[in-house]
């Protein structure tokens, strides 16, 4: 039997409720330590409030004592949660307390969920989600990650998977028994751009669903003299970055962090871009642009007296191009001064005119919905679905060419590469439905 | 003990002349034990070499030195290539032959060859002494000494047909079973499984009113399945017409109502059949809303009075066989030949076998073919091939000859066997095959024949002939990668010879500029294929399972998925994944057991 461990389930900020959770077998004789006056028998799962008492029967506080029974608990072992007024430094004593008593030891990061996992009780995406929701840093992170424990990103991958499985069998079908699918309609054009759309889907979803866990990078970027820290602070709403009317005053790069609407923004200001600069300021321009190679997305500020540098030339100034697929954002500002033509949002970060628009521009990099309706996703399953979509659409391709066979590895592709989120293989999936939806025979 | 040989080759169907004729030809003396020597190489069920996958084993098998390429050509009758539009690596060859004269075109290969010698015999048992095996027992009692056997008794052990209600004992119909076999297996330990698979009634060709059926010629320009086919006189006999009628309602009102007789569903047959290849009635009942089923009608031979149906395999009462089939287009006044059965049979379990076919209970000794739960003559074949090279090479100890997934479409075939088992009579297809766009017919040449040289079955001058042909595809191939002559070839409408023409590329014999288009068209989906192939077998195949494993250690497991690993016994977790049955949750506590006990890098 593995050791009973112990550790402090809620953060390490001061809350209004702060849980203790032991796990093993000696759970139970180790919560009862701390709360005597609970009754012989207990009955799992119920909340008894309780006095919470230091060995020598001092009273510490008063709270909720929770006892999940094995295997019907999160790690499958008996699990005790003491739930305490959340004041740290009481909850460090109780952890103290607990591993002096010999009854326990500090459990490891993610050790519950490994627990939980090798007892069967949650499976590798649930456990996955389980370790986001460990590092979750903002309230839309911890919700996600929940909303993936529960299986919606397994569900709505399931379903784009079994699309793919019946197209790659239709089409492998055709491939290895000719005379017997002689004829029948594939349909392929139309559900492969339908496959596709679902998986752009997804990947966007996976986007923002990474955004959410960890944050979005968005770096404010532009020609000198645009007015990018005055717009870094009409976002926050205060006066952080060193706001000058002089070319060039932001010579290094100011970063924020920043709760917006519950997701967490980190906005990086960064040194005005010019073609001239020397010493600091070049140096400068150089950590922009490597802040930018990072970033989520990028707002691109200019206005008329700035000169404003067109972002497509930006490559070149920056002696480096912005990652691909990157979301850019334009922005003219100081129309209140000298409106500057063009597309993209007009704001006067002086006034305050169309912030709320740029606001919303980074809002909507998280995605439409509800937050509930969004789900985590580890890097290993974004990254499973953006192949999927690359295969889909290499697919879409090879059948424009006229290459059925290149579309049948394609999408065994596609599939396989979701089989490693759902943890399917590829090949018996197709081939099992082949013989399910076709008739062939001696 | 009696006379001894080096290698014992047990029944010589498709398997076993292909093990037989590689041992001998590799220098080592082989006995070649048959129940009856008329039998040998014995088409049992349609008669045809070739189609998807199979068309590529064969040529895979005639690239390593196998025999069966070169029979079919002589004896074949009606050549087709089938997915012609579809693509270079679907493409397949296949072959109808007169399935008398493939016996006895083969048959007189086993008597020609040297050190191959033929008894006629049953075997009953085989001797072991300290896990080795040093011989087999044969039903008299008499032993014949070997320093290594290769069974390949297809569905003859415990074979048991079925006619309707009917059953007697046998691989075939007039043949005997092959009994006590099974049961010497169980005694050293193997464990068997129970198959079945069926075969239709055979029509008498001059009952048959061709008319009213859609014929279906040969191409026009048949091309051979064998390298070693001499162009010239090819094809050798008559060319004959296949035609194609159906099935209809009436048919299968008559199915319906006579399915209680059929021992499937009377609960008279426990194997399990394929699903890729079920009988009529099983068609009807699976596929209740389909209106008509295809029906290949394909003579039996250019002399033979016989047609085989393929399509309406049967276990039904013959009376019933006759009344269904008199519903069918052309076949309104048909006779039997005989009628269609059902054969189930002892199969080994063959995840029991080394990749070489080489048992991992018994040293010395090889199962190939049906025996091993396969379907088919050219998956038998090609078994039967490597287990006969694996055999001869330990013999002289050679180094064993085991091919890898991206080389051959046999290698997957044998990969799938060894390490995942079956659960149905398996039969291959390309969609098995994650390099199939590199596994192509035309290209089985430049994979295998450099094999097949090194263990001794393909002469310096046929070797020659590749590498001659392999040097001018790299060359053009070095020379035009990355021009504008290469972005043209990528071009589905775009083929070399219009090029050549053009005197933008060097003329090439026309296999060679297929193979350099094909190439160039596919260069970039098979960088990719390799790439992620190579990700999955390095993420998982690294992480290596000991052979003392306990999987039932492994916290967490299910007893169930612990049972399966057991019997299994993966060397990997690569291969792990691949036992059908285990979960992907099942995957992930023995990875996270593993890297308990040894921190396992990058999973």
């Amino acid at each position: 039997m593995p050791e009973t461990i112990v550790a402090i389930a809620t953060g390490p900020a001061e809350g209004g409720v702060g849980i203790l959770r032991i796990s093993g077998e000696a759970a139970l004789g180790l919560g009862r330590r701390f709360c005597p006056e609970l009754p012989e028998a207990l009955e799992p799962r119920r909340a008894y409030f309780t006095a919470i008492r230091d060995p020598e029967g001092a009273v510490l506080d008063e709270g909720l004592f929770l006892y999940f029974e094995a295997p019907a608990s999160f790690t499958g072992e008996d699990v005790v949660e003491l739930q305490t007024h959340g004041s740290p430094r009481l909850l460090r004593l109780l952890l103290e307390l607990s591993a002096s008593s010999g009854l326990a030891r500090l459990a490891q990061p993610g050790e519950f969920t490994e627990r939980a996992f090798l007892s069967g009780r949650i499976d590798l995406s649930a456990a996955e989600a389980a370790a986001d929701l460990i590092s979750a840093r903002s309230e839309a992170a911890v919700r996600s990650a929940a909303a993936s424990m529960r299986g919606e990103l397994g569900a709505r991958v399931r379903a784009v998977r079994g699309g793919l499985v019946e197209l790659a069998a239709d089409v492998s079908a055709s491939l290895d028994f000719p005379d017997e699918t002689e004829g029948a309609s594939l349909n392929l054009g139309a559900r492969l751009v339908e496959l596709g759309a679902a998986l752009e889907g997804l990947v966007r979803g996976a986007r923002s669903g990474r955004l959410v866990r960890r944050g979005a990078k968005v770096v404010l970027a532009g020609a000198v003299n645009a007015g990018k820290s005055s717009l870094f602070n009409r976002l926050l709403d205060e006066e952080r970055a060193l706001v000058d009317g002089v070319p060039g005053t932001t010579r290094d790069f100011l970063e924020a962090r920043w709760e917006l609407d519950g997701f967490e923004v980190l906005l990086v200001d960064t040194a005005g871009v010019r073609a001239d600069a020397v010493g600091v300021e070049a140096e400068g321009i150089l950590r922009g642009t490597r802040a930018m190679a990072s970033a989520d997305a990028v707002i691109w500020v200019g206005s008329r007296d700035s000169g404003a540098v067109e972002p497509a030339v930006l490559p070149e100034l920056l002696a480096a191009p912005l990652p691909e697929g990157i979301p850019v954002l334009r922005v003219r500002n100081k129309v209140d001064v000298a409106p500057l033509p063009g597309e993209g949002v007009s704001v006067s970060a002086r006034t305050g005119e169309g912030v709320e628009a740029v606001r919303a521009w980074i809002r909507g990099l998280f995605g439409a919905g509800a937050l509930s309706e969004r789900w985590s996703v580890s890097e290993r399953q974004a990254e499973a679905i953006r192949r999927a979509s690359e295969d889909v659409t290499r697919a879409g391709d090879a059948f424009g060419a006229g290459l059925l066979e290149v579309v049948a590895a394609a999408l065994s592709e596609a599939v396989a590469s979701l089989g490693e989120i759902t943890g399917e293989g590829a090949t018996e999936a197709v081939v099992g439905k082949i013989f399910e939806r076709f008739c062939i025979g001696k | 003990m009696g006379s001894t040989y080096d290698v014992i080759v047990v029944g010589l169907g498709h398997a076993g002349c292909e093990a037989a004729l590689a041992c001998a030809r590799m220098g080592v003396s082989t006995l070649g034990i048959t129940l009856r020597k008329e039998a040998i190489a014995a088409m049992s069920c349609n008669p045809a070499i070739g189609g998807t996958a199979k068309g590529h084993l064969v040529h895979e098998l005639d690239a390593l030195g196998g025999e069966m390429a070169r029979v079919a050509d002589d004896a074949g009758t009606h050549f087709r290539v089938l997915n012609g539009s579809k693509g270079p690596a679907v493409r397949a060859s296949r072959v109808l032959c007169d399935r008398a004269g493939y016996a006895r075109r083969m048959q007189r290969s086993i008597e020609a060859q040297e050190r191959l010698f033929l008894e006629e015999a049953m075997v009953s048992g085989l001797e072991v002494e300290d896990g080795r095996v040093v011989g087999v027992r044969l039903g008299s009692g008499e032993v014949r000494g070997a320093r290594a056997v290769i069974l390949t008794t297809g569905t003859f052990l415990q074979a048991l047909m079925h006619v309707g209600e009917q059953r007697s004992e046998g691989g075939r119909v007039g043949e005997a079973a092959a009994v006590g076999l099974s049961g010497a297996l169980r005694s050293l330990g193997f464990v068997l499984g129970r198959f079945k698979t069926g075969t239709p009634a055979r029509l008498l060709r001059d009952s048959i009113d061709f008319s009213r059926c859609a014929p279906q010629p040969g191409d026009p320009l048949p091309r051979p399945l064998s390298l070693r086919t001499p162009r010239e006189g090819f094809p050798k006999g008559r060319q004959l017409v296949c035609h194609i009628t159906h099935t209809g309602p009436a048919t299968h009102q008559v199915i319906k109502e006579n399915i209680k007789y059929s021992p499937l569903y009377a609960g008279g047959i426990s194997g399990h059949g394929p699903r890729y290849c079920p009988s009529i009635e099983e068609k009807v009942v699976r596929f209740a809303g389909r209106e008509r089923h295809q029906i290949f009608l394909e003579p039996d031979g250019i002399d033979s009075p016989i047609v085989y149906p393929a399509g309406v395999s049967t276990s039904l009462p013959e009376e019933v066989q006759v009344k269904f089939l008199r519903t069918i287009p052309g076949l309104e006044a048909v006779e039997l030949a005989r009628p269609g059965y059902a054969v189930e049979y002892d199969y080994s379990v063959p995840t029991q076998l080394h990749a070489t076919l080489e048992t991992r209970r018994v040293r010395g000794l090889y199962f190939a073919g049906q025996l091993n739960g396969t379907s088919g003559y050219e998956e038998a074949a090609f078994q039967g091939l490597i287990a006969g090279i694996n055999a001869a090479l330990r013999l002289a100890g050679g180094s064993e000859l085991v091919l890898g997934r991206d080389e051959a479409h046999g290698a997957v075939l044998i990969d799938e066997l060894v390490s995942r088992g079956v659960d149905e009579p398996f039969r291959m297809l390309t969609s098995r095959s994650e390099h199939r766009l590199r596994l192509r017919e035309s290209n089985a040449d430049l994979r295998l024949r450099g094999h097949g040289h090194r263990v001794g079955l393909v002469s310096d001058g046929e070797w020659a002939e590749t590498e001659a042909r392999r040097v001018r595809i790299e060359e053009v191939l070095a020379r035009v990668r990355g021009t504008a002559v290469a972005r043209l070839l990528r071009r589905p409408e775009c083929h070399y010879g219009e090029l050549s023409r053009a005197g933008r590329v060097p003329e090439l014999p026309d296999s060679d500029a297929a193979e350099v288009e094909t190439e160039l068209k596919y260069e970039g989906y098979i960088a990719r294929q390799s790439r992620q192939t190579a990700r999955e077998a390095g993420r998982w195949g690294q992480v290596k399972i000991p052979d003392d494993f306990d999987f039932h250690a492994v916290r967490g497991l299910s007893t169930e998925a612990a049972d399966l690993l057991a019997a299994h016994r993966p060397h990997s977790v690569l291969g792990a994944r691949k036992v059908p049955g285990v979960t992907p949750a099942a995957i992930s506590l023995l990875l996270v057991h593993l890297h308990r006990k040894a921190p396992i890098h990058g999973v």
